[in-house]
């Protein structure tokens, strides 16, 4: 009989180098001690191992039983894989292990074979091989989801891109990069004026494919965030925003990764713990915007309008002398979003900036309508609430 | 002379040619009117239409495909679930749809107007020549892929499912071969997560961002479908036939769909755009 050990996120990796150890419950002494060889194997022999009940100690050549987070392979150079240490509850009978549990059933999966038990171990951390010098201070954290399965975004992870920390759906964090160093997350992307976005950011992905959040990724990315702000305090709590929020393409319009991490994210949870952009409470003044929800009550500044043509809500209403869309645009870029200059004219990139913005806190079952660029009251007020 | 107008609007002008526009749309009116009478509605004709964010209230229809030209009459929003699109004249930023107001034909911009077809008719408009381009595809045949590429607009490549004008190459049909022939690597647009310059040549372009996948064998093929694939593509090519070849994921790979955009130009569907909306980070 022998025992594997691989990687139960990528079972192609086997864990080599390895100490596995029995300890008798009957007599509370160590029964055997193995080593795993480099293809994470390790045979039993059985006549070392008499039936009984034993814990089985389970230690990779590099482990780690804290929380994930800043902490985790901080310095020096990155190991390829650490894992968690696991106990396993085992039986022995005269025919070798008829059952292995392992104490926390999020640390390891097993199969007992009729010759070999094979343990897949939860990774902590699994190197990047794409990841740069930072040149900037860390400053903001960007949210995604991996709109695909776990399998799909481990492969892609190890070898062309990534984030630093990635929540799986039980909520187990695998780190993938040094928060030192510049991951390659969130490709071409704006927010408060910069344009160099993984240089200034720690990317985290939630794995997620369809369907709500599970509430353990959630307790996980809160804890998660703590521990990276605790870590680094240049992080404002305003400054956790989704990929949708930052990604634009070459000419700066957000929208490029509009759904990311998507409308059935919540970010009240995240905003009940003062992470995120928060808003201000009250109602909004009802003059915003130059008074244009004063004249046109149900009405939306939408693509097309002009201050300098006195288009408002798609139609000439010359009465409204003053700036309500630079207002609107000089509000979108303070709150972060990539709006360009503002100039008066409600065009493309005001569009996609609002959408955005939209899509965020109109996620979770928070939308009084389906993001469309349109800025009505409701979208009005919630943007000058956002306004520092 | 207006710098906004197009390459082959600012020709016809040259050529004094806008007359002729203004004759050739009330011999197209006379004409259509007798077909539409006697003939049920050609399968190239788009049903509806839809205003755009930049529309005016009432968006004029005009004699010609330029800036300016005399407004025949116009269209009030009421009126474009009955438009119908005949035809459109490509240009290198934006375009122009001839439709049929009531019974005036005259032209209008699409800056303000968006007309599909419904999926049905986009497939019997198009499943021939989709065919035959996604095969092209597949064969690197890029010398008969030109001959598909739309005169005027030439032939755009998204690296990615959001189409960016200012950073994805567009190349004319005329230069396409040699282009794919060439050495020389091109910028195709920003990586989805480093954020630097895709820098490859054509050839390795096409493998990598085009048909990396056995795109002609994808298990589900539509025309003019919305999803979240086509939802950019439409911003970019709002009166195109869009043909979306999509492969599913799997265990190790995530799914994967090559985008078509074809656009009409002087009454013929011609390949506008190629999507790869494959998974970004």
């Amino acid at each position: 009989m022998q025992i594997k050990l691989r990687n139960k996120l990528h079972i192609h990796d086997n864990i080599g180098g390895a100490a596995i150890e029995f300890t008798s419950l009957a007599t509370g002494t160590v029964a055997l001690t193995l080593g795993t060889n480099n293809v994470g194997l390790a045979p039993i022999d059985l006549k070392t191992l008499p039936p009984g009940n034993y814990t089985c100690q389970i230690t990779a050549a590099r482990t780690f039983a804290d929380p994930v987070g800043p902490s985790l392979v901080n310095a020096g150079p990155p190991p390829d894989r650490v894992y968690r240490p696991v106990t396993l509850n085992v039986a022995v009978s005269a025919g070798g292990v008829t059952s292995a549990t392992p104490t926390n059933a999020q640390f390891a999966n097993v199969a007992i074979g009729p010759t070999q038990v094979t343990v897949d171990i939860q990774p902590v951390w699994m190197k990047s091989l794409t990841n740069s010098a930072r040149g900037q201070s860390i400053e903001m954290i960007v949210v995604h989801h991996t709109a695909c399965p776990i399998g799909p975004a481990v492969n892609t992870f190890l070898v062309e891109k990534g984030p630093h920390y990635m929540i799986d759906v039980d909520g187990q964090i695998v780190k993938w990069v040094q928060d030192s160093r510049s991951a390659a997350h969130a490709g071409v992307a704006r927010w408060a004026g910069h344009s160099d976005i993984n240089a200034r950011s720690i990317g985290i992905e939630i794995v997620h494919a369809s369907g709500t959040y599970p509430a353990s990724q959630y307790a996980s990315l809160l804890d998660l965030l703590t521990r990276i702000r605790t870590a680094f305090p240049g992080i404002d709590a305003r400054s956790i925003v989704g990929h949708s929020d930052v990604g634009t393409n070459a000419t700066g319009w957000l929208g490029r990764k509009s759904g990311d991490p998507g409308a059935l994210f919540e970010w009240q949870r995240l905003e009940a713990r003062s992470l995120g952009m928060l808003r201000a409470f009250g109602p909004p003044a009802a003059n915003i915007y130059a008074g244009f929800f004063q004249a046109v009550q149900t009405g939306s500044l939408r693509r097309g309008d002009s201050d300098k043509h006195h288009r408002f809500g798609g139609a000439t209403l010359a009465a409204i002398t003053g700036a309500p869309v630079k207002a609107l645009q000089s509000d979108l870029a303070a709150i972060g979003y990539s709006v360009g200059t503002p100039d008066g004219d409600f065009g493309e990139r005001t569009h996609h900036a609002v959408v955005a913005l939209q899509e965020h806190f109109f996620a979770g079952g928070r939308g009084h309508k389906s993001p469309d660029g349109r800025v009505d009251f409701i979208t009005a007020g919630l943007i000058k609430s956002l306004v520092p | 002379m207006s710098r906004t107008i197009d390459s082959d609007v600012d020709l016809a002008l040259r050529e004094g040619r806008v007359a002729h526009f203004r004759r050739h749309a009330m011999r197209s009116w006379s004409i259509l009117f007798v077909l539409c009478v006697a003939l049920p509605v050609f399968a190239s004709e788009q049903d509806g239409c839809e205003a755009t964010d930049y529309a005016p209230d009432s968006i004029p229809l005009l004699a010609a495909p330029v800036a300016g030209s005399r407004t025949l009459r116009s269209i009030s929003r009421d009126e474009l679930p009955s438009l119908r699109n005949i035809d459109a004249l490509g240009a290198s930023r934006g375009g122009w749809l001839k439709v049929r107001a009531g019974e005036t034909v005259g032209w209008v911009s699409a800056r303000n107007l968006a007309c599909r077809l419904s999926p049905e008719s986009a497939r019997a408009a198009l499943a021939g020549e989709a065919e035959k381009v996604i095969a092209l595809l597949k064969v690197r045949d890029v010398r008969r892929l030109a001959l598909s590429v739309h005169p005027v607009k030439g032939l755009r490549f998204s690296p990615y499912g959001t189409v960016d004008s200012r950073a994805d190459q567009t190349i004319p049909g005329s230069q396409l071969e040699q282009a794919c022939a060439s050495r020389t690597p091109r910028i195709w647009g920003a990586d989805d997560a480093s954020g630097k310059a895709i820098r490859l040549t054509c050839a390795v372009y096409l493998d990598r961002f085009v048909y990396d996948r056995d795109f002609a064998a994808a298990p589900r093929v539509t025309f003019n479908a919305a999803s979240d694939e086509t939802r950019s593509v439409w911003e970019a090519y709002p009166s195109a036939i869009v043909v979306e070849y999509a492969m599913p994921g799997n265990e190790t790979s995530p799914a994967a769909s090559l985008v078509l955009a074809f656009e009409q130009h002087k009454g013929k569907w011609y390949l506008s755009g190629i999507v790869h909306a494959g998974w970004t980070i």
